[in-house]
Order: structure tokens, then C-alpha cells, then sequence
């Protein structure tokens, strides 16, 4: 039995719209979760009927085996980080900490004790009697951290705590979140549309599209081994070709030939199917790779770091990233022959 | 262009001044009746009004009557601007309008409706009477400012207060009504001077026991042209300009503070 188990979650609107439409999850204990899709993919929502502000339209969230959907907010004892942190302007730093202790009516010095080392913790005991809007933007993001850990919250839920950060403090903070979360070892939920956060950051990543989870597993299995065509291409640049499945379950593309892939498929042979390709694991030249296929350039995009070429064969586009060592010596019109190992290729099912 | 409006402009504001400017001084005339410009100054008509009890009875009925106002409109208003705002449910724009019908319906319909009915209840020339009937004329303004207050918070606030362990009430008390306390301070602030010089209302039904002050000076300037009535005005305006005084010189303190 999993710590965290979301069964089959709804919730629609007055509207008539479901925002989350049967989402099923399970989170183990300690475990660092990232929900991770497009803004209305229903992840925020899900993390509010989690935190108890949103009730389900159906479906059940257990706690340790417990549902707690009759269970007020106030009573959850779940932490949550807010994306503009929440922090109350008029109470200093460490009545913020001690906010959620006083709550709980523990003892004036078991208070000031804690919240002393949930500071220290965030490294910002200097700034115990300093006013939250005094700090800067990552330190008020380090006292929500603080406020929303110090009462040893049963689940920790993060809504794009990064989001309002520059990109460089953005990457400190991502170090910094981690850190806290293996010194305390709290079950965390990491709600975010930034990909990248997601793969540097999750132990697992749950890809949200459309109130529905796409795909629940660890980040490069997400990145490696797409089940969705939504997954391929939400996560980094990809090449995703339609062709028709053959009988020792791979697929034929038209202008591509039969692709092997890592995987097989036990759909009909002759029904659609799609594989996806990473632009960076296709190589010129063949050299012993399986799937081989010779185009056309049409055109050179040059990123600094790499060379993005594009070609056309049959109705597809074919994206191939070389680091831009290679890239010299590559025309626009030019015939290529490229290939890649069937261990770079996943064949996506057609769902329904 | 820019002048016309500027001129304009200046009329209105004299427009408006211009009672002021005249009120003031006279009630530090030394005339016995009224009479402007003034032929000397003195404060024998302030001394006059405070040991006059018809005239220091309904400036103490006034306040009472205006502060249990502004104290019932508040907690009448808050719940209801709450829910308002917050959620949407059936006959939602029905109750909006019934929440700003005051702000419509003539006061003077209001003061023969309440005259009638407050005397079968036995609420004419009392205090709760007269509270009563200026909660409902002063709630729709309070429960528009309450309302636009509430619009402009982020409720993330309630909600991690929340998360943290407060109770729904709880946290309204220690986070939503700290932060939003300058809105709730205007709201009542406007309720009580609005409840203060409401006249209409009061002629009706304040009576002589519970006598506002604009009632009595309705009824002083009715008998004779008694110059103390002056002094009645300008502590009326006085007030006014002490109460929205105060919470600007608090606003001014609070932005050096912060800075």
C-alpha cells in the first residue's frame, strides 16, 4: 500500500468543464513526485483537492490508507509552498516559521527552538526579525519552504515555487529544494510546466494533459521511452513518424523504411502506429546502426551549441542535432545518409 | 482647453468650500444671531453649546449612534461581501441588487417606512432604531469598498494560513483581516460619518430621547436663527475631517516606516 494513493480523481466546474478527468496516482513515502504538464492540464487542481481547498467530484485521496477527503484543510497537516510564496506581510520571518506551531499550541520555547533550526536549516537565521518583504525573492522562497516544513508536515506540496525566480537563481534553488528534501525526507509533490525542472529535480514525474495523467515513471524513462505522443513531444525536441505496424511488430514509415525500435508492438499488423526519435540520436553516416535513411537538407538552424538540420522524406520532417563540431561541411539541398540504434527509438501504441 | 477644465475646476472646488469657509467663522462670531462676515471673534458660542445639554445630548447621541453603526454595518457587510465575492451561487445577482437597494430607493421612503412600523416595534426614539435603520442606509457603500478589498486579495494568503493549521475563522482573524485592515478601517470610517450627518432618517424616528445632532439643528434653525448652530456645523465638519484625518496621517506614518 502506497502512502499517497490518488484513485481515480475528478473534478469538473460549474461550468460543465472537467478540469481532472480520473486521475490515479501512487506516491511511496519520501518519494519527490513532480506533476508536470501544459497550464489547464488539471495538475494544479489535483494538488488543491490534495491540500483540501478543492473537493473531488469523485474519487478518493488516501493518506497512509486514510481518505481524507472529508478532512478540512486545517487539519491535514500537509504543507504547501505557494508560486508567490504567501508569506503574511505583516508578521516577521520567525512568526512566520512559528506560524504553524502556534496553531498547534505548542509551548512557547519548543516553538522558538524549532523555528531557530528550520532557519538555520534554510540557512537564514541572520534573518529571524526581518520583514518577509525586505528579502529578496529566493529568500522568501526559503521561509515558505521553512513555514510550510517546520511542523513536519505529512506531505509537502510545491505549486511552481520557482516560477516568479530568474533562471539563475531558479537553478540554485532547484539544488536547494533537493537538499532540504533528502535532510528531511518529506514526501514531496513538485507541481511544474518547466520540463527541465522536472527531469533535474523528480525521483518520478507524472505527465498531466488534459485533466489526465499521459505517463507515470522515473525522468529518463520519460525522456527515453514516451507512452504518449503528448510525452514525446512535451519533453525536449523530438521526431515523431507515423507508419503502419508489420508482423514481427515494428514499423514501417513511409520514406523511412521499417524502423526497429526497443521496443515491440503487439497491435494488428497493418494498423497505425508511431515512433518516436530524438533529434540528437540520429547520426550521419551508418556504421553499423540499424535504421538508416537518406535525406534531403532543407534547412540549418544553428543553436550556438548545436546544428539543428531539417529534411523532408515522404510526408515527414526529419530533425537531426549534431553538436556543432560536426556540423560543418552541411548545405541546404545537400543528400545525407543518416542513421540510429533501435535503443534510441520508441514505438508509441494509438491509445483508445 | 486645459485651462477651461482647470478653471472649471476651481470653481466646483470653491462651489464646494465655500459653506465651509462660511460656517467656520461664524460660530467664532461674537453676533447674537447669524450673520457673515462676522463683526468680531470669540468662542462665547462654543462655551454656549457644551454647557447646553438639548445641544451636548445629541452630539453624544450622534456618536453612540454612528460608532454602533459603523459596528453593525461591518459585521453585517464582511460575511456578506465574503460571499459575494467568493462564490457563485443561485441568486447570486438577485441578493446584489437587494445589498445595493438603499443606495437607490429614496431616503425619505425609507424614513416613512421606517416611522411606521418601528413604532408598532416599539424601536422609535431608541438607539437600536436608529442604528438599525442607518445599517441598512450605510451598508451598501461599506459593502462595496469591503468587496473591492476582497477582490484585489490573493487568497493564497487564507489558504497557506490554512494549510498551517488555521481554522477557516482563524485565519480571516490572524491573516485576511490584518492585511486587508486599511480597507475594513475606510469601510468603517465612511459608515460612521455617513451614519453621523445622516438627517432624513433621524428627523423621523430619533424623536427627542435619542436626537441626533443634525435632528436638533434641523429643529434649532426651524424656531430661531440661533448662532449656535454654527458651532453644531462646524464640529459636525470638525468630525468628519478628524476621522478620514486620522487614517491619512496613519497611512503617511505607516509609508515613512516602510521605507
Amino acid at each position: 500500500m502506497s502512502y499517497l494513493s490518488l484513485q481515480e480523481l475528478r473534478k469538473s466546474y460549474s461550468g460543465g468543464s472537467l478540469a481532472v478527468d480520473g486521475v490515479s496516482l501512487d506516491i511511496e513515502k519520501g518519494e519527490f513526485v513532480t506533476f508536470l504538464g501544459p497550464s489547464g492540464s488539471g495538475k494544479t487542481s489535483t494538488l488543491m483537492m490534495i491540500a483540501g481547498f478543492e473537493s473531488p467530484t469523485a474519487g478518493h485521496i488516501l493518506l497512509a490508507g486514510r481518505a481524507i477527503e472529508p478532512i478540512p484543510a486545517h487539519k491535514r497537516n500537509i504543507g504547501i509552498v505557494f508560486q508567490n510564496y504567501a508569506l503574511f506581510p505583516h508578521m516577521s520571518v520567525a512568526r512566520n516559521v512559528g506560524f504553524p506551531l502556534r496553531m498547534r499550541r505548542r509551548p512557547k520555547r519548543e516553538i522558538a527552538d524549532r523555528v531557530t533550526k528550520m532557519l538555520s536549516v534554510v540557512d537564514l537565521s541572520d534573518y529571524a526579525d526581518a520583514e518577509p518583504r525586505r528579502l529578496s525573492g529566493g529568500q522568501q522562497q526559503r521561509v515558505a519552504l521553512a513555514r510550510a516544513l517546520v511542523f513536519r508536515p505529512d506531505v509537502l506540496l510545491l505549486d511552481e515555487p520557482l516560477g516568479a525566480l530568474d533562471k539563475n537563481l531558479r537553478e540554485q534553488m532547484q539544488i536547494e529544494i533537493r537538499r532540504i528534501h533528502s535532510e528531511l525526507g518529506v514526501t514531496t509533490i513538485y507541481v511544474t510546466h518547466d520540463q527541465t525542472e522536472a527531469m533535474t529535480m523528480s525521483d518520478r514525474i507524472a505527465v498531466f494533459n488534459a485533466g489526465k495523467v499521459e505517463q507515470v515513471d522515473v525522468p529518463l524513462a520519460i525522456y527515453n521511452r514516451p507512452m504518449t505522443e503528448f510525452v514525446a513531444n512535451f519533453l525536449g525536441d523530438n521526431n515523431v513518424f507515423e507508419g503502419s505496424v508489420t508482423a514481427d511488430g515494428r514499423v514501417d514509415v513511409v520514406g523511412l523504411g521499417v524502423i526497429t525500435a526497443d521496443n515491440a508492438i503487439s497491435q494488428l499488423p497493418g494498423t497505425k502506429a508511431k515512433v518516436a526519435v530524438r533529434p540528437e540520436s540520429i547520426r550521419p553516416g551508418v556504421e553499423g546502426r540499424a535504421n538508416t535513411a537518406t535525406i534531403a537538407v532543407q534547412g540549418i538552424v544553428n543553436h550556438g551549441d548545436s546544428v539543428l538540420l531539417f529534411a523532408a522524406t515522404g510526408k515527414n520532417t526529419v530533425k537531426v542535432r549534431l553538436p556543432a563540431s560536426e556540423a560543418a561541411g552541411f548545405a541546404i539541398g545537400q543528400t545525407v545518409t543518416v542513421s540510429w540504434q533501435p535503443e534510441h527509438v520508441h514505438i508509441i501504441g494509438t491509445r483508445g | 482647453m486645459w485651462a477651461t477644465f482647470l478653471a472649471l475646476g476651481l470653481i466646483v472646488a470653491i462651489f464646494v468650500a465655500l459653506p465651509i469657509a462660511v460656517v467656520v467663522p461664524m460660530s467664532f462670531s461674537t453676533s447674537p444671531s447669524l450673520e457673515f462676515p462676522p463683526p468680531a471673534y470669540s468662542i462665547g458660542h462654543y462655551i454656549q453649546f457644551f454647557h447646553d445639554v438639548t445641544w451636548t445630548g445629541p452630539l453624544i447621541n450622534s456618536s453612540v449612534i454612528a460608532t454602533g453603526t459603523a459596528l453593525l454595518t461591518m459585521i453585517l457587510i464582511t460575511p456578506a461581501a465574503f460571499a459575494m465575492v467568493r462564490h457563485d451561487f443561485r441568486g447570486r445577482s438577485l441578493l446584489n441588487i437587494v445589498l445595493l437597494m438603499p443606495l437607490i430607493v429614496p431616503h425619505i421612503v425609507m424614513a416613512v417606512g421606517y416611522f411606521t412600523y418601528f413604532a408598532r416595534l416599539g424601536l422609535l426614539q431608541t438607539y437600536l432604531g436608529v442604528i438599525l435603520a442607518h445599517a441598512c442606509l450605510t451598508s451598501p457603500v461599506a459593502f462595496l469598498t469591503v468587496s473591492a478589498g476582497l477582490k484585489g486579495f490573493d487568497r493564497s494568503y487564507e489558504r497557506a494560513a490554512q494549510s498551517l493549521g488555521a481554522p477557516p475563522f482563524v485565519a480571516f482573524l490572524v491573516v485576511t483581516f490584518p492585511i486587508l485592515r486599511a480597507t475594513f478601517l475606510v469601510s468603517a470610517m465612511l459608515t460612521f460619518v455617513q451614519s453621523f450627518d445622516e438627517t432624513t432618517v433621524a428627523l423621523f424616528i430619533s424623536g427627542r430621547d435619542v436626537a441626533t445632532l443634525p435632528k436638533r439643528m434641523f429643529d434649532a434653525i426651524r424656531l430661531q436663527a440661533d448662532p449656535v448652530i454654527s458651532v453644531a456645523s462646524a464640529l459636525l465638519f470638525g468630525i468628519v475631517v478628524l476621522v478620514f484625518g486620522i487614517s491619512l496621517i496613519r497611512q503617511f506614518l505607516l509609508r515613512r516606516v516602510a521605507r
